[in-house]
């Protein structure tokens, strides 16, 4: 039994926006909290996220949760005291066919009934608001009250504040092992010690499987690779975040003046084999999937961007870094919100599959509100993990 | 030093903004780079990585070797997207 | 995607000879190197290389490129010039920039030979135009012939700050000073002492505060340290420069060793972050090499000898070359980097790349699951860095009144003897290690002065003390335009660049063989015989006192 060197109401695992957010919200309820990452603060997906805070184009279960999300997203900078780079300049969806139109002429009538107000937008409308955009589209479905932020500043903003009110943020700590007797949670083991606890949160991105693993669970998340590339600074070339489905493409220009582009690179792929043959990611290759950026995403992207936006000007603008990122994907591609029933205290908030920063400060808000008074604000049963009945404890 | 000096030319970054971020708990220098900007323009860091690591190591009293750089990630030098892209050529 | 069968990243001298070692033997070698020209730093350099010959000692930096490039061509390497390795990728996999595309290389081995990058200072002002590495002036100077500024200010005393300051003079601008925040000189004495004796003040224990001016550099401030180096308040003297060249320091260039995975460790003497390596120039990434200052800051000869080592092993994992004869020609190889890493500079850094070793065999241990042992340290038969200065003979007073006699400033031991091959008497002996001093048999000496123009630190004066009654002759290397001409009077100057006296210019040896090193003979009173060690066509500049 290694030492004893803290005691906590709740650990969080995990220094992404969900853990760092869910520590504020704990702290700023009172409650004693520890949040343990076995890097640096913002050093997993949530480093290399686009950054969209979009409310457009998602399922009926996180629509609203969207929406209270932009709500808090308006108020976070006064709120933490620290500058996210918050900004509302509208999020596009370049459509190319008019079966997309459609597709997304019936999520706007949707998303209406909710109070989200969009638009499908004329190539020649979009010109006057965004020229950079080569009018070689169908429509552009336009959402003014989306935007876009600063990741590493929202994420650090969110434990600095939460240091701040108490919370304890211990770095460079990694969970080894998760004691519990008869179903209730007794203490976490980490490579620093040995924490007493009753209560976790299984914030690990797309590392949750493991930490599942640590428990015998089968928690139904997966890695998925993407790539990005930022470019130089430059001057204000567009306002909007802008997603193209057709080629996998997407981009905003940062507060500091880089472009941020990256490709989705077929994210589902992966669960289609899963649930066909019954495959089951070795821990080690999740570990790796990090690690070395792949040759051919540095050429696709600037092709696809170059395709999509006038030139000359922007080929002559430089890429100066790439990297890999992942996403935490779970089988239906929705996320994982709530406590595990099998496993009291067990709280899982993962599998965002890609979509998870915008949610950020709502989803650490409904945690805080889950595990203080048991209930919720806003409903989460469809998104516990029990629709896929496979959180229960492995046959020892 | 001077905390007015500039580390990072690039982000034009002070050790000032460098201390400070280091006084709000971000003690490495990928912390640094994140809430600064510190080596995120366009020479990467060539300059300024070994700076952020000195004063980093000096605020906290560790050696420099205890420190963790900053990363490298391709492409190592900056290159322009059509270049990238295969759509500039021009074969001599 | 095209595939080679062995990718360098690099033409420098490391690069150049990994190649031609693997050429030479059949294999297939594709060299990429981002800069217009081969040669690395080679390239820019104007002054002639310690070593021996089989390092091509005593010729000038770029001629020493130059035939490792001829080399490299004619054993069938394949070279692109303005070719930028973006990054290394699974499987190893090149990405690479050339003509304008970018283009995927795939390689079976990967050597990244790569260089070292100049540190920085910050200091108040060093964002001022006029602040720039010394290695940058090197390259506006000597490559693309513009002057960096009219007056210098030298930070750092290495070789790399010693050697650009005496080219700096060559070129006409005038080096203020030198400013050296240890107590004692970085590099080798004789490159401290070629500049001293023109007027040079090497102002030890000394550091740039600040650098000041409107909208470029107008002067520095500079301070004293103490003991634990620290400024000490009010010893700080204004200096009035134009620029302000920065030379405290290289590291290795390994951005693209980072970025292909290989794991690193941090060794101050070897320049900060290293990739771990063995014993054959092998990362930890497998079929992943480096060699030369990448793996470690070193001298090009060291480099050289990298580039051999990491060209046998990767021509016997091929199949180019027997194992047994790669063992022997590998052990060879070791033994020459043992002897260049002697003496109070390659000393230091031979250690360092033992600790490097041992950092390598460690994380190897670990990852097989092995125990580690707490290693003893490794012993070394090197001589210590602080070894006491030890003074070279003088001649005696008696000989020197016979006749003409070689005088021999060099004491330290740096791995290097042309001047034992220069000596058509066979009067000067260094003989094994090359760290060696050079002993001098003075019955041998005739006085000839061949010795003068091979010597790379240009520490080799003769002395003629039975020229006549009252006068000594004194033959000295002069490296500057200007040349002098027979019959004119000049000003002698010590060790120090001090005005001692005059001197008449008896004759002008200039040579083709003596490669651009005329040796100036000059009359002297007697007594200044043993003083005199520099000449001044002008009035010395006023030497500011700190």
């Amino acid at each position: 039994m290694t030492k004893i060197i803290d005691e906590a109401e709740v650990v969080i695992i995990g220094g992404g926006i969900m853990g760092c957010s869910t520590a504020y919200q704990l702290a700023k309820a009172g409650m004693q909290v520890t949040l343990v990452e076995r890097d640096t603060i913002c050093s997993g997906a949530t480093a290399r996220t686009g950054g969209a805070v979009r409310q457009q184009w998602r399922g009926p279960n996180e629509l609203v949760l969207a929406m209270e999300s932009v709500k808090l997203w308006k108020n976070l900078d006064e709120e933490l005291d620290c500058d996210t780079e918050y900004t509302q300049g509208g999020h596009f969806f370049v459509l190319d066919s008019e079966q997309e139109v459609e597709q997304f002429r019936e999520i706007h009538e949707f998303q209406r009934q909710h109070g989200l107000e969009c638009e499908i937008l004329e190539p020649s409308e979009v010109q006057k608001i965004c020229p950079i955009l080569k009018p070689n589209f169908v429509a552009v479905s336009h959402c003014p009250t989306d935007g876009h932020a600063n990741p590493f500043r929202t994420t650090h903003g969110f434990a600095i504040a939460a240091a701040r009110l108490g919370a304890r943020i211990m770095t460079g700590t990694e969970v080894k092992s998760i004691a519990h007797d008869h179903d209730e949670i007794e203490s976490v083991t980490t490579s620093r010690g040995t924490i007493r606890t009753g209560k976790i949160v299984n914030a690990a991105g797309p590392w949750s499987m493991q930490i599942g693993h640590v428990l015998g669970l089968e928690i139904p998340v997966k890695p998925s690779k993407q790539q990005q590339i930022i470019t130089e600074p430059l001057p204000p070339v567009v306002e909007q975040f802008v997603t193209r489905l057709s080629i996998g493409l997407y981009f905003r220009q940062c507060k500091s003046g880089s472009l941020q582009i990256g490709l989705h690179l077929d994210p589902f792929g992966l669960w289609r084999e899963t649930l066909e043959e019954g495959y089951s990611l070795p821990e080690a290759e999740a570990e790796t999937l990090d690690h070395i950026s792949t040759f051919n995403p540095l050429r696709e992207i600037p092709k696809r961007f170059l395709d999509a936006v006038t030139m000359p000007v922007l080929g002559e603008c430089s890429a100066i870094r790439t990297w890999p990122g992942l996403y935490a994907m779970t089988p239906d591609l929705e996320p994982l919100l709530g406590e595990v029933p099998s496993l009291k205290g067990f709280y899982l908030v993962t599998g965002f599959s890609g979509r998870g920063y915008a949610l950020g400060p709502i989803v650490g808000k409904l945690m805080a509100e889950l595990i203080v008074t048991g209930k919720t604000s806003i409903p989460l049963d469809k998104l516990s993990v029990t629709r896929f009945d496979s959180a229960s404890p492995a046959e020892s | 030093m001077d905390k007015e000096v500039v580390i990072c030319r690039c982000e034009e970054v002070t050790r000032a903004q460098i201390e400070e971020a280091i006084e709000r708990g971000l003690c490495t220098p990928r912390d640094i780079k994140q809430w600064t900007r510190a080596g995120m323009g366009l020479c990467q860091g060539c300059t300024c990585r070994s700076l952020i690591c000195q004063i980093v190591a000096e605020k906290l009293a560790l050696e420099v070797s205890e420190v963790s750089p900053l990363t490298f990630r391709p492409p190592v030098r900056h290159i322009k997207l059509k270049e990238l892209a295969g759509l500039g050529g021009n074969d001599k | 995607m095209r595939k080679v069968e062995v990718a360098v990243v690099g033409a420098g001298p490391a690069g150049l000879t990994v190649a031609s070692e693997i050429a030479n033997r059949g294999g297939k070698v594709l060299i990429l190197d981002e800069n217009a020209k081969p040669g690395g730093q080679l390239f820019k350099q104007l002054h002639k290389f310690f070593g021996s010959s089989r390092h091509l000692a005593k010729e000038r930096g770029f001629k020493i490129a130059q035939s490792l490039v001829q080399q490299a061509q004619e054993a069938g390497v394949e070279i692109w010039f303005d070719a930028i390795v973006i990054g290394i990728f699974e499987d190893r996999v090149l990405g690479v920039v050339h003509k304008g595309k970018l283009q995927k290389l795939q390689a079976d081995r990967i050597v990244l030979a790569t260089g070292a990058s100049e540190k920085a200072l910050a200091f108040p002002g060093w964002t001022l135009p006029g602040v720039m590495g010394a290695g940058a002036a090197q390259t506006m100077m000597n490559i693309h012939g513009i002057l960096p500024g009219k007056r210098i200010l030298m930070v750092g005393s290495g070789n790399v700050g010693l050697i650009v300051s005496y080219q700096l003079l060559q070129a006409g601008a005038k080096v203020e000073a030198v400013v050296e925040a240890a107590p004692k000189v970085g590099g080798y004495q004789v490159h401290a002492d070629k500049i001293r004796r023109i007027g040079v003040p090497i102002y030890l224990s000394y550091t740039v505060k600040e650098a000041f001016g409107d909208s470029r550099v107008e002067g520095a401030i500079l301070i004293q340290l103490d003991e634990n180096g620290r400024p000490i308040a009010g010893t700080e003297r204004e200096i009035a420069v134009d620029t302000v060249c920065l030379a405290v320091g290289l590291s290795p260039m390994a951005e693209l060793t980072w970025v292909a995975g290989c794991q690193f460790t941090y060794i101050n003497d070897l320049g900060g972050q290293v990739p771990l390596h063995n014993e054959a120039m092998a990362t930890t990434v497998p079929g992943i090499y480096v060699a030369g200052d990448v793996a470690g800051i070193g001298e090009a000869s060291s480099a050289i000898e990298e580039g051999r080592l990491a060209g046998i092993a990767i021509a016997a994992d091929l199949g180019y070359l027997p194992n047994s004869e790669a063992e022997h020609l590998k052990e060879q190889t070791r033994k020459e980097l043992d002897a260049l890493r002697q003496g109070p500079v390659g000393g230091r850094v031979g250690q360092a790349k033992r600790a490097l070793l041992d950092a390598h065999a460690t994380y190897i241990a670990r990852q097989a699951g092995r125990e580690v042992k707490e290693r003893a340290e490794a012993t070394w038969t090197g001589s210590a860095p602080e070894a006491p200065r030890a003074r070279a003979e003088v001649p005696s007073a008696e000989r020197r009144a016979q006749g003409p006699v070689a005088v021999i400033e060099c004491y330290e031991e740096i791995p290097c003897d042309p001047c034992e091959e220069a000596c058509h008497q066979g009067a000067i002996f260094v003989g094994e290690p090359i760290t060696s001093l050079p002993h001098l048999k003075a019955e041998r000496c005739n006085g000839c002065g061949l010795c003068i123009p091979a010597c790379p630190g240009l520490a080799i004066f003769v002395i003629d003390e039975s020229y006549s009654e009252d006068e000594a002759t004194i033959m000295l290397p002069y490296e500057f335009l200007p040349l002098p001409h027979k019959g004119m009077t000049v000003k002698a100057l010590d060790l120090q660049g001090q005005l001692v006296g005059e001197a008449r210019v008896l004759e002008v040896r200039n040579p083709k063989a003596y490669d651009c090193t005329p040796v100036i003979k000059i009359a002297v009173s007697k007594e200044l015989s043993m003083t005199v060690r520099h000449i001044a066509l002008d009035e010395p500049k006023e030497r500011s006192t700190v």
